[in-house]
């Protein structure tokens, strides 16, 4: 009776303490300011834990967290991350990395981890898509850009969001190139380009005059829901620079966000090359395939 | 007085096998309970399911009425009507038709529609409550039945889906009345008493599949009472044929109640039972999150129920139960079977002189309650059961374990209330009147934290999690699923009304339409609101958090250009449903 009795006030107690450590907006609300000052130029934000995430975007807003860093697909190229940690929370641990504390602010702190392997881009092809130097073709026919293409979205089990600004395909509304978000076999949001094979042939995407580093480094996937039943035929993605074939990444249901890294041997360091990324599977159907590509 | 305070004493620790006290306790806090639920209404949402289950109402309802002026032309039309929902046997739809058509649309009693529906399912939760006190106060005193109903009541995920028009809450009633009359049958025997257990059945089976584990638990039961040296005494033939006459009832009568008063298998029953049945044993997996991995399709983790159990009731029940089966596992163990000996298994037979027919009798009761929690326990030890409903799954055990948990426990608040007496010279010669007193004060002490964790919960009880995992913000940081069901839009009902524009246009995400025309029905969410399928042709979108969600909420970020929710709401900090807004159309 006694061990109860101790249980129950310490229960008591222990729920106490943790409602009293509940936070609100507007607690969340005084980080941006601070954080303003802090962060700096290109830097990602993380919260630690990624349920407050909502809290901290709400306050801080689309200028500090931007899509394309929440999105990111990897860390390569950030030269840092800021974690804001609610109490005793600590930034994800990023092998390597060093971490230091910069603030305390509330309830909160706020950490820099530091990169040792940050790779510049030299090219970021998601981000490389609208600016005019782009061409695509599905099975040889052209695929015109357009700003105001139909917005739509598929829900749970549908195709992620269709952009207004995409290349347009013949052949139907799944037919186009145009920057979009998956989730992947994790549920984190990755942004890439929407390229859903054809029937026959291949979706040709065409960069010209695009400054390489050593390497393309990229991922491929589909939303984990689609890809998760493993049931479809398997992606290629070709890459030929300058007319020469580099490498081909195959994508299989259940390979989940994919990486892959391609040396670009000979064509390293050109400071305007031509870059074609091929779709292609032998069998089109339900092949929601996104893919991004950097060259580091 | 002095004989009174004495019985009432006595009464606290020994079973009190009749007499109308118990059973007016009962109603008490049956109502008391159905009353707290009905207060607790206005900030709770409705449930997909829910949603589902008004429109079956609804058509039952006009069938109903149609029998009412013509029975031969509703009974020509029963498949028309009773084809809706036919998953799910119709009692408690039934129920909340005749609610809804008579309490509502005639009486006018509740400002709000929806609750006409919920309310007999309210009525159900408290009547579980209050057979929860009876049967612990019959079988051992009437302070374990207190100790076991307040238990019961203050479990957060049992108080959240009592409110609800569900069966989850309602079939744990059945299923306990069932058992109860099966227990009841074997302590008094009787032609009525082997029927009621038959028309039990038939009310279980009317209410929800977890009623299958009915015949297998008291089968089971019976047949450990066949087994020399299971249950020592020397009534076991009598009780052996009282649980075969309960077995017989279940078997003949409880089928055909069950048939008579589910219309929907009047025509086609072998074929329509099948299908029934089918359903449940094939049913389709939902996503469930836990320890932050989803799981969409065997094999599912069979660690789900016990963890998930661990993790969503109160400390103080959960620590009563575990050393209640500790000390079980102990005794068996100890003599090799289950041997009937004073002391806890045998209830308050000890030193009191009862005769061991009484002792053996509350020995077949812990047996029967166990065999209640393992069996019910049992089935998500496959890798194949479904895990997307969450602890309502398996809430029909919780009865069994929070009886099992008391009748551990106030034994030991007896001897503490003696200790405290002896403690202090002057309490010494104690009037039984301070010593009730006393027992009530550890009783207090025993269900206060449950009590103030289940208020603070609502109406996040499915997002509720206890101390062991760190309440809600550790239940959310480990893995565990944050909400099911579309629920929570009550929450941002509010935003939505101020925020949007006239004829605004809303995606609901998991909020099912009937649920969400409820809410305009009640009044609680605007008329002019139009709800679009594709977040693409709406104004704001509501998220509701699941892991396999989140890309629905990346939907809405490219689809309206921004990653910043204008709304929030959740428990202690944890987001459960928030809202986006259209910034810009993106590019």
């Amino acid at each position: 009776m006694a061990a109860l009795a101790t249980v129950a006030i310490v229960e008591g107690a222990i729920h106490r303490r943790q409602v009293s450590r509940a936070l609100g907006v507007a607690e969340y609300a005084q980080l941006r300011q601070p954080v303003s000052s802090l962060r700096q130029p290109g830097e990602a934000i993380e919260v630690a834990p990624s349920w407050a995430g909502p809290y901290v975007r709400q306050a801080l807003g689309d200028v500090l967290i931007p899509i394309e860093l929440l999105a990111r697909s990897d860390d390569l190229a950030q030269r840092s991350v800021l974690t804001i940690a609610l109490h005793d929370q600590l930034p994800k641990p990023r092998q390597g990395w060093a971490r230091e504390e910069l603030s305390a602010i509330g309830p909160f702190r706020i950490y820099r981890q530091h990169n040792p392997g940050h790779r510049p881009v030299r090219t970021d092809f998601v981000a490389a898509l609208h600016n005019g130097r782009v061409k695509v073709q599905l099975a040889g026919k052209p695929c015109n850009f357009t700003h105001r293409g139909r917005l739509s979205s598929g829900g749970l089990g549908g195709p992620p969001t269709f952009p207004q600004q995409r290349f347009q395909c013949p052949g139907g509304p799944f037919f186009f190139v145009g920057k979009t978000i998956i989730a992947d076999q994790h549920f984190r949001p990755r942004q890439c380009l929407w390229a859903h094979p054809p029937s026959e042939g291949v979706l040709s995407i065409r960069f010209e005059g695009v400054a390489l580093a050593t390497h393309l480094v990229g991922h491929s996937g589909m939303y984990w829901i689609t890809e998760r039943t493993r049931r479809g035929a398997p992606v290629q993605l070709r890459v030929i620079v300058d007319g020469a074939p580099l490498a081909t990444v195959i994508h299989a249901d259940g390979d989940g966000w994919a990486p892959f890294s391609v040396p670009l041997g000979v064509h390293a360091g050109k400071a305007k090359a031509t870059v074609q990324w091929q779709v292609s599977s032998p069998d089109h159907r339900h092949r929601h395939f996104c893919f991004e590509a950097r060259s580091l | 007085m002095t004989g009174g305070w004495s019985n009432a004493w006595r009464a606290c620790f020994r079973s009190v096998p009749r007499g109308w006290t118990d059973r007016w306790l009962a109603l008490s806090l049956a109502s008391i309970y159905t009353v707290l639920l009905l207060g607790s209404i206005d900030t709770l949402g409705y449930t997909r399911d829910e949603g589902f289950y008004f429109q079956a109402a609804d058509s039952y309802q006009q069938w109903f009425e149609w029998l009412a002026r013509d029975a031969a032309g509703a009974f020509s039309a029963v498949d028309r009507y009773w084809q809706v929902n036919h998953e799910h046997p119709a009692l408690f739809k039934s129920l909340f038709a005749w609610s809804h058509m008579l309490l509502y649309q005639r009486l006018e009693l509740f400002a709000w529609e929806g609750t006409s529906y919920r309310f007999p399912a309210m009525v159900l939760a408290g009547l579980g409550v209050g057979l929860t006190y009876l049967w612990g106060a019959r079988a051992r005193g009437r302070l374990v039945g207190l100790l076991a109903a307040l238990w019961l009541a203050a479990m957060p995920r049992f108080f959240f889906h009592a409110h609800l028009a569900c069966f989850d809450v309602p079939v744990v009633t059945s299923w306990l009345f069932c058992a109860y009359a099966y227990w009841r049958c074997l302590r008094r025997g009787g032609v009525g008493a082997a029927l009621l257990c038959g028309v039990a059945f038939a009310l279980a089976l009317n209410s929800k599949h977890n009623s299958w584990f009915l015949p297998i638990v008291c089968g089971l039961h019976a047949a450990l009472l066949w087994l020399p040296g299971v249950v020592v005494t020397s009534q076991r033939r009598l009780l052996q044929r009282r649980a075969l006459s309960a077995l017989l009832s279940m078997a003949t009568v409880g089928p055909l109640l069950f048939y008579l008063t589910w219309p929907w298998i009047w025509h086609d029953t072998a074929a329509r039972l099948q299908q029934y049945a089918q359903f449940h044993l094939s049913h389709v997996y939902y996503n469930m999150e836990l320890l932050g991995q989803n799981y969409f399709q065997p094999p599912m983790p069979r660690h789900y129920a016990p963890l998930m159990t661990l993790a969503t009731v109160p400390l103080v029940p959960l620590a009563a139960f575990l050393l209640a089966a500790l000390a079980l596992a102990v005794r068996v163990l100890r003599w090799g079977r289950w041997r009937l000996r004073p002391g806890f298994l045998a209830g308050s037979a000890a030193g009191t002189g009862q005769r061991p027919s009484a002792a053996s009798g509350e020995a077949a009761t812990t047996l029967l309650w166990v065999l209640a929690l393992l069996v019910q326990y049992a089935a998500w030890l496959r890798t194949s059961t479904p895990i997307f409903g969450g602890t309502k799954h398996w809430m029909t055990a919780y009865p069994f374990l929070v009886l099992l948990a008391a009748a551990f426990v106030v034994p030991a608040l007896r001897h503490g209330v003696v200790w405290l007496c002896r403690l202090l010279p002057a309490w010494q010669r104690a009037r039984t009147g301070v010593r009730l007193a006393l027992a009530g004060l550890l009783l207090a002490l025993l269900v206060a934290a449950p009590v103030l964790q289940t208020v603070h919960s609502h109406p996040w009880g499915l997002s509720w999690y206890n101390v062991l995992v760190g309440g809600p913000a550790g239940g959310a940081t480990m893995g565990l699923n944050r909400g099911f069901w579309g629920h929570p839009t009550a929450a941002v009902a509010g935003y939505l009304n101020e925020t949007l524009p006239p004829n605004g246009r809303l995606f609901i995400h998991d909020t099912a339409m009937p649920s969400w025309n409820m809410l305009v029905r009640d009044g609680r969410v605007r008329r002019d609101i139009r709800i679009v399928g594709n977040i693409a042709q709406a104004d704001m979108a509501i998220y509701h958090h699941e892991l396999h969600m989140s890309g629905v909420e990346q939907q809405q970020w490219g689809v309206f250009g921004t990653v910043a929710p204008v709304a929030i709401a959740g428990i202690d900090g944890v987001p459960v449903v928030w809202c986006y807004r259209r910034v810009r159309v993106p590019r």
